[in-house]
């Protein structure tokens, strides 16, 4: 840890990669690479807050979601809110080097159930190892100091007009539970149904990359407080991106260039995937894995989106594992498995299928009831040959090509 | 170095370095006379620098007469040395020299002014000697975090303000900025990590990125308060590799000599007559009312310092002796984790937590008194104790 310019008055956590990486892992739900980039950065935020409020002041604060969902409105705006006590404070992270402003959007300022008492400024040090809360500013502040920018609707507070002290935040937060430190604010008008579906249609479009500035912020702002209509946007975008990308053009991996080296930055090292905190799984992860005699070992996350089981909806990810044994004689040997990455067990029935160039079925294999993980016979190949693995969940299918 | 000792010095000469060295103090006539006129036109008055300090602030403040600017920075001379010294002695590993750190002290005069409360202060020379270390503090960390990032990294590592204040410097009109500030939120949302790690080396933007990111910002354009034409990738790429270029040159500015700095607004002095403030008027008289209400808060500000070297006793030997080499010995974290032979984050989590427990020795205290705790009390407060603590050392006590 080389901070040299660390202060007292600063709060200065330091997160470890095996925390970095179960949070990556985490926000890979989200559809776009920025969603995904603005969902961790976020949950290391909310890490890093609950975890110190807790070992260093034995309290128990909450993030903020309504359910037990994934929070869609990471998909949509930065910050974070959390309840501690009788107090709602919002995380608001960035990632600029120069503490000159804090920008928040104004979602969470302006919509009554969504606005806090305090708004923290978190600066999310590169690879997000490091977390730095450095100033705050209250609701109060922000509607009277902050300058509204409409082209990006933020609030922007200077860096001079924010309290840089964090044991002054501390203090405020103790010693002033009476005081009103927010500002009254005026409920959004209703949206009707067909106003709500209506949006949801414009917005649902994942083409819209910016949805929260599309159309005025009451409208929007009314439709992001309900949380059917919330889920209900991210789930069409959802979906509507899945359809997208299904018809897009695959991209073949090249096996030859992993011979080399030369990974695609979807492809991870299994260590990537060894999640400290369930132990049976990394356990079975490890053994299952390290058996393989190969030291070419890569990993990717099939994500399926939300699903529906048994009445329940959940979102389902797996790991599909490649393996790759380089023969004397030209032929190279590959071994492919599928793994469970949130529970202990594969989700019951998914399909693992080893495809030809011309899309005949060479080999599957299907999961049962509790199957920690499934593999393919081990399979040969020459260099140039096409091959595809697709992976099935009840009607969904994600292909992966490959070329030797 | 020698601090000066009359009041008319004290508020009209500047100090000369040579090399890192004190050469001597230069006197400027025009705030020479000024300052004397000032004296002799009110020998009852009080002949303490405090009273002059605040007087000059408070007409800084009004902007009511603009030599007071000129005599507020030559005040604070001693104050941005010391800060200076103090802050070079305390990274002794960093490339700038305390001439350097004297120079960008005084370019940070005006932030410096504007931070001071005489409320809250024991005096605005200890105060100015706490954020003059502060503010180079900022600035140093600013831009040793910008000289690890690559282009590209930079550029999504910088605050809104920051771009457009660095367009703003370059000379662009408000209507290009609006341009490149869209251009540059567009390639944030496009060029984004596919995974953590690595980042002070993101690679250049792939073509397919930059089509995409010139995509968005015409598909967005139509947010511009003032219609703009469609815009070719190429003029996209050009803008965010100027951008760069721009921030790089504002976090960087060169150097300018201080002769230059000092004589920055002459050329405006002399077309208008040397309005030396009546100091029979009923402004002066206000201010020396207020001076009385001053002396009173400041002795407040006294007794909080009584408070917490009583909170301080009471802190675990630990603490104490972590609160004494960071605050009083000047030492760097690492320093003390070296010193101490424990880590880091056990150095900043126990300071945190010391200078936390004198807040509320001091919040408590204030409590008692029947003053009431807002939050912005609790800020002033705070600032009170980061000058008791910043400024306990023996070498640079500039308080009378």
């Amino acid at each position: 840890m080389t901070c040299t310019f660390a202060d007292p008055k600063e709060w200065l956590l330091e997160i470890t990669p095996k925390i970095q990486s179960q949070l990556w892992q985490q926000s890979q739900c989200y559809q776009t690479p920025s969603s995904r980039w603005r969902a961790y950065i976020n949950q290391i935020c909310l890490y890093g807050f609950l975890n110190l409020v807790e070992t260093e002041y034995s309290l128990q604060a909450s993030a903020w979601y309504s359910s037990n969902r994934v929070p869609a409105f990471w998909e949509f705006v930065n910050g974070t809110a959390v309840v501690l006590n009788h107090r709602r404070i919002i995380l608001v992270p960035t990632e600029a080097i120069d503490d000159s402003e804090l920008e928040v959007p104004q979602e969470w300022v302006d919509i009554p159930s969504w606005s806090g008492d305090f708004y923290l400024a978190v600066q999310v040090k590169p690879d997000g190892e490091w977390i730095r809360f450095w100033g705050y500013a209250t609701h109060q502040e922000l509607k009277t100091l902050a300058e509204y920018d409409p082209v990006d609707r933020t609030y922007c507070i200077d860096g001079s007009n924010l309290t840089k002290d964090l044991n002054a935040f501390w203090m405020a937060y103790q010693f002033c539970r009476g005081e009103d430190i927010k500002v009254d604010l005026s409920p959004l008008p209703e949206l009707s149904t067909t106003q709500a579906e209506n949006m949801q249609q414009l917005l649902g479009n994942s083409s819209v990359m910016f949805p929260r500035l599309e159309v005025p912020f009451t409208q929007w702002g009314a439709l992001l407080e309900n949380e059917e209509w919330r889920q209900g946007l991210y789930q069409t975008r959802q979906l509507e991106r899945e359809i997208q990308s299904s018809q897009a053009v695959k991209q073949t991996i090249n096996l030859s260039a992993w011979l080399q080296g030369i990974y695609e930055a979807s492809w991870q090292t299994i260590e990537t995937f060894l999640n400290p905190n369930i132990n049976a799984l990394a356990f079975n992860f490890r053994n299952s894995t390290s058996s393989i005699p190969s030291s070419i070992k890569r990993a990717k996350v099939i994500d399926f989106g939300l699903q529906a089981e048994s009445g329940k909806v959940k979102s389902e990810r797996v790991i599909l594992l490649v393996a790759l044994m380089p023969g004397a004689n030209q032929n190279t040997g590959i071994r492919v498995q599928l793994h469970p990455i949130d529970d202990e067990y594969l989700p019951k029935n998914i399909k693992l299928v080893l495809l030809s160039d011309s899309e005949e079925i060479i080999q599957e294999v299907q999961a049962k009831a509790e199957d920690n993980y499934i593999q393919l016979k081990l399979f040969e190949g020459e260099v140039g040959e096409i091959f595809n693995l697709q992976v099935t969940l009840n009607s969904h299918q994600v292909t992966e090509s490959f070329v030797i | 170095m020698y601090n000066r000792k009359e009041i008319v010095d004290m508020f009209s000469t500047f100090l000369q370095l040579e090399g890192d060295r004190f050469s001597k103090w230069l006197t400027d006539i025009k705030l020479r006379r000024s300052m004397k006129n000032c004296l002799e036109f009110s020998p009852d008055i009080s002949k303490e620098e405090n009273f002059w300090a605040i007087y000059w602030h408070k007409h800084w403040q009004s902007q009511s007469y603009n030599l007071a600017e000129k005599h507020m920075r030559a005040y604070l001379q001693e104050a941005f040395y010391w800060g200076s010294q103090k802050t070079a002695a305390k990274l002794k590993n960093s490339s700038y020299s305390i001439a350097d750190f004297f120079q960008m002290a005084n370019t940070e005069a005006e932030v410096i002014l504007k931070g001071f409360n005489p409320r809250k202060s024991s005096s605005l020379k200890s105060y100015a000697l706490m954020a003059t270390q502060s503010r180079l503090r900022d600035i140093l960390r600013k831009r040793k975090d910008t000289d690890i990032c690559s282009n590209w990294s930079l550029l999504r590592k910088i605050s809104k303000k920051l771009l457009v204040e660095a367009l703003g410097n370059a000379g662009l009109s408000e209507s290009t900025i609006a341009q490149y500030r869209l251009a540059w939120n567009c390639f944030k949302e496009i060029y984004v990590q596919e995974q953590p790690g690595g980042v002070k080396t993101l690679p250049q933007p792939t073509p397919q990125q930059w089509d995409a990111i010139a995509n968005l910002y015409n598909n967005s354009r139509h947010r511009l308060a003032q219609p703009t034409s469609e815009c070719k990738t190429q003029t996209i790429e050009k803008w965010l590799n100027q951008s760069v270029f721009y921030v790089r040159a504002y976090l960087f500015p060169p150097l300018k000599s201080l002769d230059s700095f000092q004589q920055h607004n002459d050329d405006t002095n002399q077309t208008q007559t040397l309005d030396i403030p009546d100091p029979s008027s009923d402004s002066l008289i206000a201010d020396m009312i207020a001076q009385e209400d001053v002396q009173n808060r400041q002795s407040q500000v006294y007794q909080m310092f009584g408070v917490l070297s009583d909170a301080l006793q009471n802190l675990d030997l630990r603490s104490q002796k972590l609160v004494k080499l960071y605050y009083q010995k000047g030492l760097t974290q690492q320093e003390i984790m070296q010193e101490l032979q424990i880590s880091q984050a056990t150095v900043s989590r126990k300071l945190v937590k010391s200078r936390e427990y004198l807040l509320g020795a001091l919040v408590n205290w204030s409590q008692d008194l029947n003053i009431s705790v807002n939050p912005n009390q609790i800020k002033d407060i705070s600032t009170a104790l980061e000058e008791w603590l910043r400024n306990q050392s023996t070498d640079s006590n500039i308080n009378p």
